[in-house]
Parts: C-alpha cells; structure tokens; sequence
C-alpha cells in the first residue's frame, strides 16, 4: 500500500507551518545500542547453565514479548511463557550463533503464537493505535511533539504493530530483536530481500503516519488535550 | 520504487533505521528507540518460570519434545522388562530351591500362610525379595523406583550440576509427580533395602549421554509448523 498520506495533509495545511515548533521538540536521533552477542550464554545454556540461560532470557524476552504482542495482543505474555517453556527444552538440540539463537526463539515464539491464534479460531485482531490513543502511554501535559519523544515502549510497539501485519512484523524482528533481513526472513519464511521491502514500506507508513498526525495535532499546549481530545489545528 | 526514492524515508534511510537509526529520521527513529527500549520489571516477570522450566528440561535431559512420549514407554518398558528379569531370576532360585526341598515350590503350591515363605527366606537370600510383601510398600513397582532413586541420588552426589542421562527418568518423573519432587519422593521412599540394587540397571549408560540430540536443530521450528498460514 503506497502512502495516501504522502505531500501536503488533506485539509491543505502547510507542513512547514507546522513544523517548526515541533522540531524544536525532537531530539536528534540517537542510535540503538546493538543487541548483546548471546553465543558464549547460548553454549553455556545448552550444558546446562542455568546462569546463563537467564541472561538469555532478560535478553531476548522484551523483544520476544513485544513481538508476539503484534499478532495475539494482550495473550502475548501467555504465548510468550509457552514460547520459553520450548526454548528451555529445545536449546540443547540449537546450533547456531547468537543471531541465529534469536532468529529461533523468534520463530518458536511466532509459531505458539499462530498455534494460539488458530486455537482462538480467530484472526488476529490489529491493533488500531495511532498517536490519537497515546494519551494515556504519556505523561499528561505533553504536547504533539513531545508526545511522540516520551513515547512509551508500549506505544511505540502499539504504533508499529498496527501497521500491515508483514510490515509490522519485518520491523519488529529487525528492530526489536535485532536480527538481519536474512534472519528475519527465515523466521518469516521469507527471502530476505522481501523482508526489507515490506520493513521499508512499513517505515515510510509510519512516517507518514506520524507526520500526519503530528501536523494536525495542533500547536503545543493545548491544556485540555486529555479531556476533549485533540484542539483544532490553527 | 520511483515513489520509494522520492520519499523521504528512501531505502537506505529505511536500512539506516532499520540497523541502529543513527542515522535517519529523527522522529521515526525515536519511535523505533522506543520500541526497541530497556525492558521494564513487568516484561520480565516471566523469568522465573522460564527457569524452572528450564531446570526441568535438564532434569528431562532425553526427553527432547518431540520423543518425550514414546521415550517415556521405551524407558518404563526398559525398568519393567529389568525388574521382570529380575522377578524371573529370584522366581528360578526360588524354584531351585523349592526343587531341591529346601522350600515349598510357590508356583505350584499357593500355600496360605506367608510365615512358610518367612521361614524359607533364611536359606535362599535370591527369596528374600520376592514373594513377601515389604512392610512399608507395594513390592515391584517400588522396588524399580527405589532402585531409580538410588542411581538418581548417587548421581546427585557424585554430579549435582549435570543432567542425569538415564532413561528410566521419565517413569521416575511420573513417579513423583515432577520432576522438582523427585529428591523428596525418594527421601520418602526411605532406606532402599539392599534387594533393590538390581533395578539400578537401566542406568547403566551413565557415562555418555542417552540417544544423541535429535538431529534437527530445534526441531520444533523453523522445519514443519513453519507455515505461517497466510
């Protein structure tokens, strides 16, 4: 789906009109640290090191979670424990580096999570977040701008797993767990040049997105924004 | 794809994104930071359960998911087939030495009062076992699981931080409700009595790991339910 939202917004309000002030409110960008290298806590976890498999766990939990949260929503962390109950099993049979590691705990919890989708005989539900339902993952008095800086974890996935569920899913794994197109693509069964299309449409969706509803979300400070939704633009 | 470059977010700003966000679009990567944040104490909580289940599956070393099952009836068949043997060896020296006079023959003779047996179990130690009815427990299931326990706790004593490879560990397992009870269950059991020994056999192997890794590398994955189903 190529964006609707792509030039000026549709009430024929000027970006740059817009603009200013709430660039003033982003921060530049920062880069995301890289996910830790797990093959020593993987090796060690196959013997039998209990240590080490919770290291693995802090590791790769968050993202597995918030993952899985994008195609079952609020059973996430169910299909999640089932996922790790696998893991703990299975590591001994895993071979592979620590990419590889989280490629396969991605795809174990991927297939708990359809395998749970498929026992709900349901589709999976989209989420249908966008920045207008973020006033309750921010702090109150936040502005447009900020709202979008001080974005909560929870919101910013929320964000993400609305998008097409390909889209959504191809960022989550690059994103949040950190794995390359190729990667991803084997837990997507996939090839990985498909993944990194559908993660860049996904990307330029959600700029749109964002900037669409940044643009009409009006100047900073409207002080009643929580209680009668969003001021009018200008 | 003339659109893709026109854009904003042109592939390799999507790829720059993608990788760190170093460099992009400093809205869409802060979102995407966020997403990517340190983990809060709720999304952990699951830890400790994942440990214990991690600790079970040592315990279950051969039990890999897809052979739990039919390794679970292999080995209950193995420990039975033993304990049979056993039966089938005290049952012959029984008969010997029913045979030779030495005690009334068992087999052929149901005689009705127990205190015969009693009397016999001097002269043949092999009867000791068999016939009589332990005071505390049932007598052949228990004394395959006590003879499980040993091995288990000589195990535990000689390498407590490795899996105990014997496949009789499933029947243990079911035996004591789980495998986090298996220690008190075979403290339960008491003091094996020295008869029990000969059960210990199907933890023979204890050297070498039981059956190697199911050859597929996490078999549950990547290979059969990977379809995604759309």
């Amino acid at each position: 789906m190529q964006s609707e939202w792509g030039g000026d917004p549709p009430d024929g309000h000027h970006p740059e009109a817009s603009k200013t002030p709430r660039q003033r409110g982003v921060r530049p960008a920062v880069p995301r640290a890289p996910v830790p290298d797990l093959a020593a806590e993987v090796a060690a976890a196959r013997t039998g090191d209990e240590d080490a498999f919770r290291t693995i766990y802090r590791s790769v939990q968050p993202g597995l979670l918030r993952f899985v949260r994008g195609i079952v929503g609020n059973d996430a962390e169910d299909v999640a424990s089932e996922a790790w109950a696998q893991i703990a099993r299975d590591i001994r049979s895993f071979h592979g580096d620590s990419n590889g590691f989280r490629a396969w705990a991605a795809t174990i919890a991927r297939h708990r999570a359809l395998d749970h989708l498929r026992r709900q005989q349901r589709r999976p539900q989209p989420s249908t977040t966008s920045l207008d339902d973020l006033d309750d993952v921010v702090a109150a008095d936040d502005t447009a701008a900020a709202a979008i800086e001080l974005l909560s974890t929870d919101g910013a996935v929320a964000l993400i797993n609305a998008l097409p569920r390909d889209q959504a899913e191809a960022i989550m794994l690059r994103v949040v767990l950190g794995l390359d197109a190729q990667s991803a693509g084997q837990v997507l069964n996939k090839r990985a040049g498909a993944v990194r299309a559908a993660a860049h449409r996904g990307l330029r969706r959600l700029f749109d997105q964002l900037n669409r509803d940044a643009d009409s979300a009006g100047e900073p400070d409207p002080p009643d924004r929580r209680d009668g939704g969003r001021s009018a633009p200008l | 794809m003339g659109r893709d470059r026109s854009h904003p977010i042109d592939p390799r700003t999507a790829e720059g994104l993608l990788r760190d966000g170093a460099d992009g679009h400093p809205r869409l990567s802060q979102v995407l930071a966020a997403a990517a944040a340190p983990p809060s104490e709720a999304e952990l909580r699951g830890e400790q359960d994942a440990v214990y289940a991690f600790r079970r599956a040592r315990l279950a070393e051969p039990a890999t998911a897809r052979h739990r099952s039919a390794r679970a009836v292999w080995a209950r068949l193995v420990t039975v087939k033993v304990a049979a043997l056993a039966l089938a060896i005290a049952a012959a020296g029984v008969a010997v030495a029913a045979g030779t006079g030495v005690l009334p023959n068992p087999l052929r003779a149901p005689i009705a009062s127990p205190a015969s047996t009693t009397t016999s179990s001097g002269p043949s130690p092999a009867t000791g076992r068999r016939p009589r009815p332990s005071a505390t427990t049932a007598p052949a299931p228990t004394a395959e699981l006590v003879g499980l326990c040993r091995a288990y706790q000589a195990h535990v004593a000689a390498k407590p931080a490795t899996p105990w490879p014997n496949p009789g560990l499933a029947a243990l397992i079911q035996a004591a409700g789980g495998a986090e009870h298996i220690a008190d269950f075979c403290a339960a059991l008491g003091e094996p009595g020295p008869t029990a020994a000969p059960t210990k056999e199907p933890g023979k192997p204890a050297d070498h790991p039981t059956g190697p890794p199911s050859p597929h590398p996490g078999n549950p994955s990547p290979g059969p339910t990977a379809r995604p189903g759309h």
